[in-house]
């Protein structure tokens, strides 16, 4: 019995060795031995760039841990140990461009501009599109090598869509429609959702209907403008869809409750995350193995034509006290940029080389998010005040979900609770 | 034992004490009165007691302070129930199984607290088990409203926290003199009788014990809110820890969260002092 229970541990401890998927690490041994941490947030590309860079590990004198959280769990990891001016625990962290802003305030992030310059050739970096670089960097300075766009589009069964006589909507007004004609379709459980199973996720959405109403969050003074006629034309639209299409039920599903609804066939089409893409067309995870189809995003306002998706990018950045050489910290990111680990990931999400998708790598869904990026809303607004608009925003839109709050009287609340909040930080003048 | 001894056997804990409670203590005290976020967190400005009086004002600290007394109002009384009811069965059957039922009871505390919240989130997801029973039984799906995600949590407060009374009372019985009972059997004594004149009356001191523990452990209830409620406003089951969190990582008032803080220590000590003064007095009249 002892015996078998060592065999046991033995074959528990030397799983991991089994279970690892990894390439090899091309980073040359540093001279004295080394740790590098690495914090980020999980899904499938991330994992699969995380493994890349854990492959490391198998170089001598270094040690390479990854630390992948969920995103709030990240950011508010990074805001405590980073906020200070002191060490970062990380060499690496997986950031976005909001992020950026924070940290660089922190003056906690290394400016990469001279070691994409001393690596542009022998990484080929050029390779990746100047708006992308664009996108990651603040006031000159380059705060992370981007790795990844993303983007949201729809998702939807084409099987039920051709039965049903269907077309792929291209606005909110043909969503709402399609979900009438879906609504008695026994096999599903709901015809449609979109995120908003949390406060940040409805402001998200609210960023996307907003501006393509026409509505800003913030006038040039920081003071509040999503309350705005626009915001509230905005923010009734999205009330109409989820009369229409979600019901109570529907203001539930997360992010993966709706890819799992896409993957086992109880949900007709989605708006969801581009990242999410991948696994639908997993054997593993969806039933439904090349028969979900991808369309950008639908447009709220008819008017504008401007699509429900925004331009999002994932990117790493160097802490700038890690103890960690910054050079090796970025010849580790590297290994995710070499064109083999690139085109790993591109079966995952969208990477950022244009030498992969130009050879033909890449998920079903390119299409889709390119014209989501192409004709949606842009990125997300770098103002640091910005973000004080979302919380805002996230603590009064769900009530409108429920029928307890008009849009109006939402976004009133949440234009009352900003600016009180913005005025004590001196974003606002009092 | 002289004063010098005593001191020296003292000073360990004290030292500890001192370091784990005294200094972060105050130290929040101090925080509580910066106007501090991450922007300016090594440059805070001294604000004395403006922190506190923000807080008092907001009326969300006080639907959170609500819900927070409501679901110790429901909670801790029925972990106390439910871990009493099943200490008195357990004492009554046969010692060979006692350990593989005590054991079964004590799995909630051997559980992540997190883990074990997404494990009762997951039984009522669309795909969880939960879920399609209900669906099964009612006809309908089961849908995360108010009323469900806060009766959910205070059905994981029992699961979660009742093996502790359990445990307490379980061992609070096995000092109970048989005697007592035997003589209250040969009187005609009820079951019911013997719980109410003598169970309950032994277990008097642990019952104050259990309720302190208690009390403090819902007031401090954060885990189970942020998994099942995903801080989504509809539920308003926002509890003051969730809030003081919120106020210092998403609106990043570092000093306003530890005002929060401060006040919630206070309010601890509030409902405690009157029970640890009493305890006090009882113990030391029993000497």
């Amino acid at each position: 019995m002892k015996k078998l229970l060592v065999l046991c541990m033995l074959l528990l401890l030397a799983l991991p060795s089994f279970a690892d998927d990894m390439g090899a690490c091309e980073t040359g041994a540093p001279m004295e031995a080394t740790e590098v941490n690495f914090m980020g947030w999980a899904f499938p590309i991330t994992e699969f760039f995380a493994s890349e860079l854990e492959a490391c590990s198998e170089i001598d004198n270094l040690t390479v841990n990854i630390q992948l959280l969920d995103s709030a769990s990240a950011e508010e990891q990074a805001n405590l140990a980073l906020a200070g001016g002191g060490d970062s625990p990380w060499a690496i962290l997986h950031t976005v461009p909001s992020r950026m802003v924070v940290l660089s305030d922190f003056d906690a992030l290394l400016p990469l501009n001279d070691l994409i310059e001393q690596y542009r050739e022998e990484y080929n970096l050029d390779d990746i599109p100047q708006p992308v670089w664009d996108a990651a960097t603040i006031d000159g300075n380059v705060y992370g090598v981007p790795f990844m766009s993303n983007t949201m589009h729809l998702f939807y069964r084409m099987d039920l869509f051709e039965a049903h006589g269907l077309a792929v909507p291209t606005t909110y007004d043909e969503v709402i429609d399609a979900c009438a004609v879906l609504a008695d379709e026994p096999s599903i459980d709901l015809p449609f959702t979109m995120n908003l199973h949390a406060g940040w996720a409805w402001e998200i959405e609210f960023m996307h209907f907003s501006r393509s109403f026409g509505a800003t969050y913030l006038n040039d003074d920081n003071s509040p403008a999503f309350n705005s006629d626009e915001g509230i034309a905005a923010l009734a639209k999205m009330k109409e869809v989820i009369d229409g299409c979600m019901g109570a039920e529907g203001l539930t599903f997360s992010i993966d409750d709706s890819e799992i609804g896409m993957e086992t066939g109880t949900l007709a089409f989605v708006h969801i995350w581009a990242s999410r893409a991948a696994n639908m067309d997993d054997p593993e995870k969806s039933d439904y193995v090349g028969g979900i189809g991808f369309a950008p995003s639908p447009a709220p306002s008819a008017d504008s034509g401007i699509l429900g998706g925004s331009a999002w990018i994932d990117a790493y950045s160097i802490a700038k006290r890690s103890g960690v050489d910054h050079d090796l910290a970025f010849r580790l990111i590297m290994e995710t940029f070499d064109y083999d680990s690139q085109v790993g990931g591109a079966a995952h999400g969208a990477v950022v080389r244009t030498s992969v998708g130009e050879a033909g790598h890449g998920g079903r869904n390119l299409g889709a998010m390119a014209g989501s990026l192409a004709g949606g809303v842009g990125g997300n607004s770098l103002n640091p005040a910005a973000a004080l608009a979302r919380t805002a925003l996230g603590n009064w839109l769900p009530l409108v979900g429920t029928g307890e709050l008009t849009p109006e009287e939402a976004l009133e609340s949440a234009a009352e609770e900003y600016a009180a909040e913005a005025t004590a930080q001196g974003y606002i003048e009092g | 034992m002289d004063r010098r001894t005593f001191y020296m056997f003292m000073s360990p804990s004290l030292l500890i004490m001192l370091l784990l409670m005294v200094f972060p203590l105050v130290t929040s005290i101090w925080l509580s009165m910066q106007f501090m976020t991450f922007r300016n967190i090594n440059a805070p400005e001294f604000v004395f007691l403006a922190n506190y009086l923000e807080v008092f004002e907001d009326r969300k600290f006080w639907q959170a302070f609500s819900f927070t007394m409501t679901y110790i109002a429901i909670a801790v009384p029925l972990q106390i129930f439910t871990g009493f009811l099943i200490a008195v069965l357990l004492d009554q059957i046969s010692k060979r199984f006692r350990g593989i039922y005590i054991a079964a009871f004590l799995m909630p505390f051997i559980v992540v607290p997190v883990v074990g919240t997404l494990m009762v989130k997951q039984l009522f997801e669309s795909g969880g088990l939960v879920a399609w029973v209900y669906r099964e039984v009612i006809g309908a799906r089961f849908i995360f409203t108010e009323q469900s995600v806060k009766s959910l949590l205070i059905a994981h407060a029992l699961w979660a926290a009742t093996p502790f009374p359990l445990v307490v009372f379980f061992a609070g019985l096995q000092t109970l003199p048989h005697e007592l009972v035997e003589a209250s059997m040969i009187d005609g004594a009820t079951r019911l009788r013997q719980i109410r004149h003598i169970m309950i009356p032994h277990l008097r001191s642990l019952f104050v014990f259990v309720g302190l523990i208690s009390i403090m452990d819902s007031y401090r209830v954060f885990d189970s809110v942020f998994v099942l409620t995903e801080q989504n406003p509809i539920y308003k089951a926002e509890v003051m820890m969730l809030y003081t969190f919120r106020t210092a990582m998403s609106v990043q008032r570092l000093g306003k969260a530890n005002a929060m803080s401060v006040i919630t220590v206070v309010m601890i000590l509030i409902v405690l002092v009157p029970f640890l003064l009493r305890t006090y007095k009882e113990q030391t009249e029993e000497r």
